[in-house]
């Protein structure tokens, strides 16, 4: 170890992870650590909370060196990300008085695929799968603030699996075309939580055919995107139908205006998959509906063909959203299945692994510094190592178990 | 060669212990451990098991009693009094959602202090917030804790409210089945781990109806003082 130090002592990575070294394992003799690690060191004893936090805010510049580093995201951002992000990460979110989130390899491999691609190429597919809990979701988020500060339009799906399932959910007939059904309330917060997510990027944008809704409403050429989603957010009953307009729309014009839209679809095999008969949802005959009859999510079925450009597409399979009897294994062949497989491929997988050793300790020290850990054997190394192993450093149980500590 | 003199020792006055009973004893003792008394409790400290007893200890030739599932070393995950809390929040042996309801108790509790913690600007506000989840569960347990109870006394044919010292272990009881049994009171659609950290939040602070139990306990005690000499 004490060899390969001062090799790669000019490097952000070496000094994040020297610190970390000497946090968890301190070095016995600190006079002749200071000897010969010179300004790095230094700057580390300076600044207690580098070994976990990185000062650049920017997720475009982040590099291999700031994995298992936390940054810290805007709280003007945080509104435009927070859809989606799991209840309870956004409980410690509130309770730390930041919003902090791990650069990790995926997202940083997905936003180097995003940053390089042709976009007059057919959209490219890009597929997060891992262990439940591994952070395929906050790895869509990190890659969507990229893209939101690269000006593209997010188009994010936060759960799909919400529109295959529920009780009491209100289901109508669509009336643009029989045999299928929409979910009025689903699509007035979709649209709401597109518009929100998306200020600023739509106000030049204009529909380019005519949409007859009624004998007497329709919307002309040249409608503004604004005005779309006002019409679904006021009449219910068409929200479904704006969802269809505006996706359509947006596919239509990324070409011709230079568009970039990022898609980002969450627990996609929601799509392909049926849900269990006893919590699907069911139309006014008490049928089973079949994913593909619901508007909402064929409409969204064509933002994943390949039939247009200046896009891309990323999307996670998650074992949640498939039926407790479907969830074998976590690889996208298993969950998507045969239909879902045939109209993905061909995809990038991208796999997102459990914490490495580095991360999980970065994870650990961050809960430390926020006050989270209050267990005092917790706060040693064998406690970090005995939370590391239980928890098989899965980002979840990690959190789940550092939750009553 | 000292040990079996001890045991040897040991036994000889516990004869003499239980052949003449020295003193009354207040409360009816009931034995329902499956053990032996003779069996002694399973060494939790990890350091004592890394390191293997003393020479001299009495331990190395005493029957030990074998650890339940719910006993641990480490002291992340176990503390005497949460265990026997979670047991007595328990109903037809559903360990499994207690624990849940325990956990999440602690995490609510976490979640109010912390947060306050955080937002604090200046050390001096920080160093009053106490965001020990488990130190602010045995304050809380401590608070309520009742220093006297009542038993009932025959006498002449009346009964008497006696007030009696209560036992270290009885003290613990009491003071965890009252906070269960006012947040089991409380409105049934909120969940039990929300009951139980407001209630354990205001039992940290001297207030809550598990303290007022206990007040109402010694007041009671006090105005039936008369016939302390009756047990």
């Amino acid at each position: 170890m004490a060899a390969s130090i001062p090799k790669k002592l000019g490097t952000l990575a070496s000094r994040a992870g020297l610190a970390l070294r000497k946090s968890v394992f301190p070095l016995e003799n600190g006079s002749q650590a200071c000897a010969c690690l010179s300004v790095a060191a230094k700057r580390s004893e300076n600044n207690q909370r580098s070994s976990f936090r990185t000062n650049e805010a920017d997720p475009r510049k982040h590099t291999l060196d700031h994995t298992g580093l936390y940054y810290e995201i805007p709280e003007d951002e945080m509104t435009i990300l927070k859809t989606g992000i799991p209840s309870g990460h956004l409980r410690l979110m509130k309770s730390f008085n930041e919003s902090c989130l791990m650069v990790r390899r995926p997202a940083l491999e997905l936003s180097g695929y995003l940053k390089n691609i042709n976009l007059n190429h057919p959209a490219p597919r890009f597929v997060l799968y891992g262990r439940r809990g591994s952070g395929k979701t906050i790895t869509m988020h990190h890659t969507m603030q990229c893209c939101h500060r690269n000006g593209w339009i997010i188009v994010h799906v936060p759960w799909a699996g919400k529109w295959v399932r529920g009780w009491f959910k209100e289901v109508a007939a669509s009336t643009f075309k029989p045999g299928r059904y929409d979910l009025p309330a689903d699509s007035a917060e979709w649209l709401t939580q597109f518009r929100a997510q998306n200020q600023g990027k739509l106000q030049d944008l204009k529909t380019t055919s005519e949409y007859i809704w009624t004998k007497r409403e329709k919307a002309e050429i040249g409608t503004s995107f604004e005005e779309i989603i006002n019409f679904g957010l006021t009449r219910l009953k068409f929200s479904s139908d704006c969802v269809g307009v505006i996706l359509k729309e947006l596919r239509a014009q990324a070409q011709a205006k230079g568009l970039k839209v990022l898609v980002a679809i969450d627990s996609v095999n929601a799509f392909y998959v049926q849900w269990n008969k006893l919590n699907a949802l069911k139309n006014m005959e008490k049928k089973q509906l079949q994913p593909g009859e619901i508007s909402l999510i064929h409409n969204f079925k064509k933002m994943i063909n390949t039939n247009w450009t200046h896009g891309a597409v990323v999307c996670a399979v998650s074992e949640e959203a498939n039926d407790e009897t479907k969830r074998e294994s976590y690889t996208p062949i298993y969950l998507l299945g045969q239909e879902g497989f045939e109209a993905l491929d061909p995809f990038v997988p991208i796999f997102v692994p459990e914490y490495s050793e580095k991360e999980a300790l970065s994870n650990i020290n961050y809960f430390i510094d926020r006050n989270w850990i209050q267990n005092h054997y917790g706060k040693t190394d064998d406690g970090k190592r005995e939370l590391m192993f239980v928890s098989n450093k899965n980002p979840f149980n990690l959190a789940r178990i550092c939750s009553h500590l | 060669m000292a040990a079996p003199f001890v045991s040897f020792t040991s036994k000889a006055l516990g004869t003499i212990l239980r052949g003449q009973p020295l003193t009354k004893c207040v409360f009816p003792k009931v034995h329902l451990s499956v053990y032996n008394p003779k069996y002694v409790e399973p060494v939790l400290d990890k350091d004592t098991l890394t390191k293997g007893l003393e020479d001299g200890d009495a331990r190395h030739h005493m029957p030990i009693k074998a650890p339940t599932t719910d006993l641990s070393i480490s002291p992340l995950f176990y503390d005497d009094d949460v265990r026997k809390f979670t047991n007595m929040m328990m109903k037809t042996g559903n360990k499994e959602r207690v624990r849940e309801i325990t956990r999440k108790l602690f995490e609510n509790i976490k979640h109010m202090q912390v947060e306050k913690y955080n937002k604090a600007t200046t050390d001096e506000e920080r160093s009053q917030i106490e965001c020990n989840p488990i130190t602010i569960f045995k304050t809380a347990v401590e608070n309520c804790k009742p220093l006297l109870t009542n038993i009932r006394v025959v006498k002449g044919g009346v009964a008497y409210r006696v007030p009696v010292c209560a036992r270290p272990s009885d003290q613990r009881f009491r003071a965890m089945k009252w906070i269960i049994e006012s947040c089991r009171d409380k409105e049934r659609r909120i969940p039990m781990e929300n009951k139980l950290t407001w209630e354990i939040m205001d039992a940290y602070n001297n207030q809550g109806k598990a303290v007022r139990k206990k007040q109402e306990v010694h007041r009671i005690c006090e105005s039936n003082r008369a016939y302390a000499h009756l047990r």
